[in-house]
């Protein structure tokens, strides 16, 4: 298998206030690793590191991925790697339908990896499949990015997204916030059907019930900036039993 | 529909009579009538200025003589000329020479006004200079002259000065002559050179470094002799981190011949200060013919010069029957913060053009602009504001909403914004409606067991209530007061 | 300035008998009362509110020969082809109408120059050109301002040439009409067209006044100004398409009068790098009429463009839609002027305005002045202006799925217009969108 991704020490700062304080995590090909940890321990930040925003300034340390050194690459080309993030709180983009957007995007990044892009009957053709699998009419296609969609539906079309764009590294940012059980269940679903040993993953969350169904393989205490713990999946049985209190160095 | 129509002719019926239309009988000095260089100097003799503050008045005259064929037109308000050598320009009661030291000695038909203009016991108490009588310092000006200060003792344990412009001027020269227009030159428009070169007295604050001021100042206004041009001037200096709110409020007793105001208020917040200048103007508004009623035309300007300083200007107009007034801030230092709020009422045949500007030059500044104008009866109401972002002005933020509400058929309310960007990282977002009372809100709020001036009242003071709490509770309870008082009838 | 107002005085005294409809007399009198206000008025200066965004320096300091004959010749196989949409197309070269071009005439329709109907058919054209200060504000002083309507004067005066269209009652066009106006001047001269739409009752039409004034080697002053006339129950769509070098000063009013029922849609794209200002006066004359007025600003290089639209309400449930989108990148400026008023009594109005820019550049700038004057009470009307640059986090979410920032910025400028493309028939909606596209290109 081994390393697809590295962080080693990383410190990071945003407006001059440290959060990241000395991160390590190594992740292997086709592992499922999930970042469990207290509000404002860091976890929306390392999501947002991983995927070149602006704002985070690297300190100390470095990621790599595939080999590569990511924070020097543009936020395109880390995507063109293969990272994808499933946004916390999706950005609404009106004038623009969606199906323009994964369309535009994919051929991007396809272009990016010196691959042949898909024409117009080709993605439709893509599209239809990935939307119904998702259980997604397909009305959205047309509909501007985001504009008007329900907590849920974001966060499906996140989902819808990331199957379209094949990554080989998911990062879904509280993903499970904001959805009903069934829904829920949807998205996980369709997240395992995505899984298989060229997909690594980092699930972020606070929650044990999206991890009952993506069954993640590592679990890792995130708190005050650091990963303080890490096991399997009994982890988060324990820390769903004790809280946060309850884990040695998480505190 | 019949509620609409009640809801008119009680509008028209409220404004019949002027709560505070009387005339007070006083003896007063007046300098002759007319403008030239002697009035001017004749007015900086009463005042017994130093040869400095003469000349600068000279200065602004000979100015206002050039701008004399300039006076404002844009606005959206039309009146008869004015004939500025018809008017006096310097009135002030007898008492002047000797003031009075107690309740007593004050003029017992001053106090008389006072109470019809429904100015608290406790006021007059302070005014009396009865110690522990409550927290506002009213420095009360009766025309132009002021006859009591209060609380002086007490703000100058801190260090705070709280004057007449006049004595300022003998006891603290440097202060005046550093900041006397220094946010308005003499020469920055029409009106502020007139009062530049006429003003006969006015209010001076001054909060020293790191001092926030216990109590709100506050200056009551009166217009009371027939024709006489009231000129005020005040000048507020917040010094570094310090912290000032200031109250202004204005009545007029009733008078046939329209009478000129152009004041004009000068703020200056220096480094980490604040200042929050409240104002209810409750002028005659003249008669349901148009006839009489108070000209103000007033320039009103602050400074946030320092970083991190903040001005806030909130404004409740229901009087007056023209209204020229821009309460602006220039946001020179990073980080300064600029605020508005304004409810204005146009009922009768008044006309009411005000709004403000903001101008940002610092980085990361940020301003505020609330208006909310009513327009009732025959009223034509105006907003007009300018928001300019300065091509320094890094990520300054606007934010401005102004709504018109118009009841009956005759009345107009009307919406200027003027944008000006040169910055890509600044934002400015403008939102603007106009609407009138429906129907079904009146019925509804009828049907619940109000009368239709009641219910238009809170269907107002709900439409005017994000300005309304900015206001100091002294404050509020007038300005809800007037507002009713303002449509009474009208719309409830 | 004064001196030059005097001499175009001067010149149209010795010269009018060179204007076209100089026998007949109501146009006659058009002119001579046209000229006095201009005149009077001159070139509108600082003073005039609606002109004091930025200066019109180089109309104001130069002399533009109001009759010169440029000589030079176009090459009808050159211009590109008829879109395959378009119904009828008028090319005008210089000021010149030089092909009418169609496969059929359809029934009830009239289209030629203005020449061809002052010489055949004169009468039809009295009190479609109006006067020069029909649509001039009257503020709320009572008095009429015709100051801004100054360069409306001008071409008053001066107009040599234009478009006439009539549709007569319940003729529905099919396909649009095109008004091409190809400009290649070579020395300074001043060029005014003056054109008159009229459709009768039920009518129903769509034009494009394309105007593409490149290769200019001289400064050059152009206007267009076009009469409109909607009769009752009867739907125009009037737009324009705006492009030019930055030798251009166009000024381009469209003046509608709207009556019972009916409708009037103009769509302004200008990416002009000129100085370009384009207006739209409409007066909402008969209950239930509505107007939709949609400008988009693309700015680059040293361009300045103006937009301003006016609609007056003063019948009952008559509705208005102004909006305007602005983009402006290097050192372009640009400005929207919107007017919303409601006279007296017209009751139920429903009148929206909106304006956004987007400032691409730290030397772009602009002005926006939407304004609201509304006389009657049962009224719902609504603004709102926002001026930012692009979100970082709309960015920030295309990159992350892959997209270049070049492309991004360019997704995110595109949408940011889109919405004026919108109301756009499908006649006209790609011409549009490559006009739109072409600009993120440049």
């Amino acid at each position: 298998m081994g390393t697809a991704l590295q962080i080693k020490n990383l410190h990071v700062e945003v407006n001059n206030k440290l959060i990241l304080k000395g991160l390590s995590l190594n992740i292997e090909h086709g592992e499922m690793a999930a970042i469990m940890g207290p509000n404002g321990s860091g976890k929306s930040t390392l999501a947002s590191v991983l995927a070149g925003k602006e704002g985070y300034n690297v300190t100390k340390g470095y990621i790599k991925y595939l080999g590569n050194d990511l924070l020097k690459m543009p936020p395109e080309d880390r995507a063109a790697a293969g990272v994808f993030l499933a946004f916390q709180y999706p950005v609404e983009i009106p004038g623009v339908a969606t199906s323009t957007f994964v369309r535009t995007s994919l051929n991007a990044q396809k272009r990016n990896r010196g691959e042949a892009e898909l024409d117009a009957m080709q993605f439709l053709k893509l599209a239809r499949e990935k939307a119904k699998q998702l259980e997604m009419s397909e009305d959205f296609f047309q509909r501007a990015v985001n504009v008007g969609f329900s907590g849920g539906e974001k966060k499906r079309a996140e989902v819808f997204q990331m199957s379209m764009l094949e990554p080989t590294l998911a990062i879904l940012d509280e993903t499970d916030s904001g959805l009903d059980i069934d829904a829920l269940k949807i998205v996980a679903e369709g997240v395992n059907r995505l899984r298989d040993d060229k997909l690594s993953g980092i699930v972020i969350t606070h929650y044990q019930r999206l991890l009952d169904y993506l069954q993640p393989d590592t679990i890792h205490i995130l708190a005050e900036g650091k990963i303080v713990k890490t096991g399997d999946k009994s982890l988060a049985l324990l820390l769903e039993e004790k809280g946060y209190q309850g884990i040695d160095g998480a505190n | 529909m019949a509620v609409s129509s009640d809801t008119i002719s009680a509008v028209e019926k409220a404004t019949k009579k002027y709560k505070y239309g009387f005339i007070t009988d006083i003896e007063t000095e007046f300098a002759p009538k007319g403008l030239n260089e002697d009035i001017v100097k004749f007015i900086s003799k009463k005042n017994d200025e130093p040869s400095w503050l003469l000349e600068w008045r000279l200065k602004a005259y000979r100015q206002w003589l050039k701008m004399e064929k300039e006076e404002p037109k844009w606005a959206n308000i039309h009146f008869p000329e004015i004939d500025f050598q018809e008017a006096y320009y310097y009135a002030a009661p007898k008492s002047d020479e000797d003031k009075p030291k107690s309740l007593d000695e004050i003029d017992p038909e001053i106090l008389n006004t006072y109470n019809k203009l429904g100015i608290p016991i406790k006021e007059q108490e302070m005014l009396a200079g009865i110690v522990g009588s409550g927290n506002v310092a009213v420095d009360a000006v009766f025309d132009s002259v002021s006859v009591a200060t209060t609380f002086k003792s007490k703000l100058s344990e801190l260090g705070i000065i709280f004057c007449p412009i006049s004595e300022a001027v003998k006891k603290h020269p440097d202060l005046i002559k550093k900041y006397l227009g220094s946010v308005i030159p003499q020469t920055d428009n029409f009106y502020s050179a007139l009062n530049s070169a006429v003003y006969s007295d006015g209010s001076f604050v001054y909060i020293p470094e790191g001092v926030k001021c216990p109590m709100d100042l506050s200056t009551y206004f009166r217009i009371n002799a027939a024709e006489t041009g009231q000129f005020e001037r005040t000048l507020i200096v917040a010094d570094k981190g310090s912290y000032v709110s200031y109250l202004e409020g204005c009545t007029a007793p009733m008078r046939d011949e329209n009478q000129l105001h152009a004041a004009v208020v000068e703020l200056v917040a220096l480094e980490d200060a604040e200042i929050k200048y409240s104002t209810v103007q409750n002028w005659y508004p003249g008669d349901e013919n148009g006839k009489g009623g108070i000209y103000n035309f007033v320039t009103k300007r602050g400074a946030c010069r320092g970083n991190n300083s903040k001005i806030s200007w909130t404004q409740v107009e229901t009087g007056s029957a023209i209204t020229w007034k821009y309460p602006s801030v220039i946001l020179q230092g990073d980080n300064s913060i600029g605020e508005f709020y304004s409810v204005a009422i146009s009922n009768k045949k008044q006309q009411a053009d005000t709004g403000t500007k903001m101008v940002h030059i610092g980085k990361n500044t940020k301003s505020t602009i609330i208006s909310k104008g009513i327009s009732a009866g025959y009223g034509q109401q105006t907003y007009r504001g300018l928001v300019r972002m300065q091509a320094g002005a890094e990520n300054a933020t606007n934010f401005s909403q102004c709504d018109s509400l118009l009841i009956g058929k005759n009345c107009g309310g009307h919406t200027v914004p003027y944008i000006d960007s040169r910055n890509p990282t600044a934002e400015v977002a403008h939102e603007a409606t106009t609407s009138k009372i429906s129907d079904e809100q009146l019925f509804y709020v009828q049907q619940r067991g109000l009368d239709p001036e009641e219910a238009v009242a809170l269907i107002v003071n709900g439409f005017a209530k994000e300005v309304l709490k900015k206001l100091p509770m002294e404050f509020a309870v007038e300005a809800q007061k007037l507002l009713g008082v303002s449509l009474e009838g009208s719309v409830g | 300035m004064k001196n030059l107002q005097h001499k175009y005085y001067e010149y149209y005294n010795s010269n009018k008998g060179f204007f076209p409809g100089i026998d007949i007399n109501w146009l006659n009198d058009l002119r001579e009362k046209a000229i006095d206000q201009f005149q009077k008025d001159g070139f509108p200066d600082k003073s005039v509110e609606e002109w004091n965004n930025f200066p019109y320096k180089d109309l104001t300091n130069n002399y533009f020969e109001p009759l010169s004959d440029n000589q030079a010749e176009i090459d009808l196989n050159l211009i590109e082809e008829k879109d395959p949409n378009c119904t009828i197309r008028l090319i005008f070269f210089n000021g010149q109408i030089v092909n009418i071009e169609y496969n059929q005439l359809p029934k009830g329709v009239e289209v030629n120059s203005l020449t061809y109907f002052l010489k055949n058919n004169p009468n039809f054209l009295k009190d479609k050109i109006s006067s020069a200060n029909k649509y001039a504000e009257e503020r709320l002083s009572n008095i009429i301002d015709s100051r801004p309507q100054s360069i409306v004067a001008v071409n008053t005066a001066f107009h040599k040439e234009g478009a006439v269209i009539h549709i007569k009652k319940n003729v529905k066009m099919p396909g649009y009409i095109e008004l091409m106006h190809i400009g290649e001047y070579n020395k300074n001269t001043m060029q005014h067209m003056r054109s008159v739409v009229y459709l009768e009752e039920g009518a129903d039409c769509e034009i494009l006044e394309n105007i593409v004034h490149d290769n200019v080697s001289d400064l050059v002053f152009t206007s267009n100004v076009t009469d409109v006339h909607v009769s009752d129950d009867a739907s125009l769509s009037l737009h324009r398409f705006i492009r030019g070098s930055t030798n251009q000063i166009h000024i381009n009013n469209i003046h509608g009068s709207l009556h019972e029922n009916s409708n009037f849609l103009s769509t302004s794209i200008i990416n002009s790098l000129g100085q370009v200002r384009a207006e739209n006066r409409v007066n909402l004359l008969g209950e239930n009429s509505s107007s939709t007025i949609d400008i988009l600003i693309l700015g680059s290089q040293n361009a300045v463009i103006e937009g301003l639209t006016r609609v007056e309400h003063s019948k009952k449930n008559t509705k208005s839609d102004q909006k305007a989108r602005i983009v402006l990148g290097e050192n372009s400026k640009a400005s929207f002027q919107g007017k919303i008023r409601v006279n007296q009594n017209s009751d139920g109005t429903l009148a929206n305005m909106s304006s956004k820019s987007l400032l691409l550049s730290d030397k772009a700038r602009v002005n926006s002045k939407p304004e609201l004057e509304i006389l009657a009470d049962d009224v719902r009307c609504s603004h709102g202006v926002t001026v930012g640059n692009l979100s970082e986090e709309q960015l920030f979410y295309l990159r992350s799925r892959g997209i270049s920032e070049v492309e991004a910025k360019k997704i995110l400028v595109n949408s940011f217009g889109n919405i004026i493309l919108d109301k756009l028939s499908d006649n006209l909606i790609e011409r549009a969108k490559k006009i739109m596209l072409g600009y993120y290109n440049e």
